[in-house]
């Protein structure tokens, strides 16, 4: 075996150019491959990291029979206790704030736009989401300020509002009833999610009781309380993270339903898993590309050297041994282009990691995806792994063409080749 | 004692409808030690021959018996075994392996025996290089020689593993009259010194002019078998 590799290795530096040549179309695919997957990691912490912060927080309590119609936005499915949900949650040492979701209709007076609504307790939700950080114009709710609230940036812009202009806020109440009031628009947030931005109508929790007519006091409507965990070093270790803490409320809590972020998240991150094998193509394509380089390399060395197969024949090598020299051929070819393509992978991913992308421009045109911010790439030592076994497997399977020609030679035919 | 016995040996290849009849009932006993050439026009059928002696074409009729064994029904696993043990060549092209270096090419067919260890292959190697005059080059590759020297190098590497039977196939037909001859006297040196059996298929007078048997074959048969008496390697 240690002369068959030597006289692969040999062949492979010898016919430099070809070996390179295939060597670079192989690197291009796996270090494509690698960037590629370390972005998509990024993309789903960042979009998580969004959801967490802006949109879903890590976990939501609610009640079972309010999750179960959830589309509704039932307001008479609100939690039985939220104050005893509220304080198992500073029993475990985390952040919790209570809201109520609803469905309300914004307007100037003049136009009129439909919203999801959250009614939040002012100083608590800004310990669980970023939202009252976002604010670019005006300031967050306050006891302060009475009777106002938060727009989504984009949402102002289309009714042509702006903070201490008067806006017209319709729901119906707990009792189906339609009722609006007037309120001053205190700020306006401009936030990763574009559905905020688009459609996020922020009120004190006091202000959307009375306009929805709901029980107040501190065991008033509530539809959820939210919960905030600290970040974890990766998105596994967040879903892990959330689910452990999960599990601890649920035993102090067994009448409501528990969420953490793997399961409020989940819709994403399955659209987002198809999405991503789609793009994946491309990268297959290169990859298949590269076999077709190393069937041709080999096969270009299987020709320039009939005549030797046919003097190893003649002492006496087997067909399988031939077989096998031009298979280790090919596996040199894999080795090479793998190990090249993992390591140009690494250099892009560290960069990609160190530096980040900007997504921020691109945030009106991923339309519902929560990505922006800076979009920065994870290490995966398995998807590493994978680039370079899976460069490894085509070669040994490219080869295979090749080598079974060459191991087919007859010795009298491949002695007489010219 | 007889190294290789031939007995009605017949090769037929067929090309469509037509067929060749490339060796027709040759019998032939071929003494151990022997340098023995086999002549003939282009086409009467020494290339053929020389290939069933080498185990790499099968007869289509007829017995080969190989140091008392019989050569029969062999798979192409079995023609290689024989091949690996107990033939070598030296071609017209020397066919020397081009990314191996001297030393190495000379190692490779006890390497594909598998038999020896790497030190003594080593050792046999060197031996034989020193033998066939090219010590100090074991390191060279084959594009860094003479057309001499690696014919000198495809002698050794045929004589590293003591083979039965050294065929050799018009092995001067790519050098000049001086290299020709030093090559003739080196082969004819180490089958004096060593008793190695040679076989060659040849145009060349010089070589016919050193054998000692002259084998001609014309039409696929034995036209003539004659035993000569060359001027000696010493004398050389």
């Amino acid at each position: 075996m240690g002369t068959l590799w030597k006289i692969a290795l040999r062949n492979t530096a010898r016919h430099a150019r070809r070996t390179i040549i295939t060597a670079v179309v192989m690197m291009a695919g796996i270090s494509v491959y690698i960037v590629f997957d370390s972005m998509l990691a990024g993309m789903d912490r960042l979009a998580v990291d969004t959801m967490e912060n802006y949109t879903l927080s890590s976990m939501k309590i609610r009640d079972p029979a309010y999750v179960q119609d959830i589309q509704a936005t039932p307001l008479d499915k609100g939690l039985a206790r939220p104050e005893e949900a509220l304080a198992a949650v500073a029993a475990v040492g985390l952040p919790g704030a209570a809201r109520i979701r609803f469905i309300a209709r914004v307007s100037n007076y003049t136009d009129e736009i439909p919203v999801l609504a959250d009614a939040v307790n002012p100083a608590a939700d800004a310990r669980v989401f970023r939202v009252a950080q976002s604010v670019t114009v005006g300031a967050w709710l306050s006891r302060a300020a009475p009777r106002s609230v938060v727009l989504g940036a984009q949402l102002a812009r289309e009714l042509k509002l702006s903070v201490g202009d008067p806006v017209l806020v319709t729901v119906q109440t707990v009792h189906d009833v339609t009722n609006a009031d007037e309120y001053t628009v205190a700020g306006l947030v401009s936030t990763p999610a574009p559905e905020i931005n688009r459609g996020g109508l922020f009120i004190s929790l006091d202000d959307a009781r009375e306009l929805l007519d709901a029980p107040a006091g501190p065991g008033g409507l509530v539809t959820e309380v939210d919960v905030a965990l600290p970040r974890a070093a990766s998105l596994s270790a967040a879903l892990a993270q959330g689910e452990a803490a999960a599990s601890r409320l649920r035993a102090v809590l067994p009448a409501q339903r528990i969420d953490p972020i793997g399961t409020l998240g989940a819709s994403y991150l399955a659209v987002r898993n198809a999405k991503a094998r789609y793009a994946l193509i491309p990268i297959i394509i290169v990859l298949v590309i590269s076999a077709v380089g190393i069937v041709n390399t080999i096969l270009m060395s299987v020709f320039s050297r009939v005549r030797e197969i046919g003097v190893l024949r003649a002492y006496g090598m087997t067909a399988r041994d031939i077989r096998r020299l031009f298979t280790l051929e090919g596996l040199a070819l894999g080795l090479a282009g793998s190990s090249l393509g993992v390591a140009l992978g690494a250099l892009l991913n560290f960069l990609l990691i160190a530096r980040g992308i900007d997504m921020s421009a691109y945030t009106q045109s991923l339309g519902s995806l929560p990505i922006a911010g800076i979009l920065r790439g994870e290490w995966n030592p398995r998807t590493m792994l994978i680039g370079f076994l899976f460069g490894i497997v085509v070669s040994l399977v490219a080869a295979r063409i090749p080598a079974r020609r060459a191991a087919r030679l007859e010795p009298t035919d491949a002695l007489r080749f010219q | 004692m007889t190294a290789l016995h031939l007995e009605k040996i017949t090769k037929v290849y067929r090309k469509g409808e037509n067929e060749v009849r490339a060796l027709d009932g040759i019998d032939l006993d071929i003494e151990a030690g022997e340098f023995l050439t086999v002549v003939g026009p282009s086409g009467s059928g020494k290339t053929t021959f020389l290939n069933i002696l080498g185990c790499l074409d099968s007869p289509t009729d007829g017995r080969i018996v190989y140091d008392g064994a019989e050569l029969r029904g062999l798979g192409e696993k079995g023609m290689s075994a024989y091949r690996r043990e107990r033939i070598s060549f030296v071609f017209q092209s020397y066919n020397l392996v081009p990314v191996l270096t001297v030393r190495e090419n000379v190692e490779l067919p006890l390497v594909i025996q598998r038999k020896l260890d790497a030190g003594e292959i080593r050792r046999r190697a060197e031996e034989m290089i020193a033998a066939v005059g090219l010590a100090g080059m074991e390191n060279r590759f084959p594009r860094e020689l003479s057309g001499g020297q690696e014919q000198r190098v495809a002698i050794a590497r045929a004589l590293v593993k003591q083979p039965l039977v050294i065929l050799a196939d018009e092995p001067t037909a790519n050098l000049d009259s001086h290299t020709a001859e030093e090559i003739v006297d080196l082969m004819r040196g180490i089958n004096a010194a060593r008793g190695s059996t040679f076989v060659f298929s040849t145009h060349d007078r010089l070589v016919m002019e050193h054998a000692r048997r002259v084998v001609t074959i014309r039409d696929g048969r034995v036209t003539a078998d004659e035993r000569t008496n060359p001027p000696s390697a010493a004398g050389k």
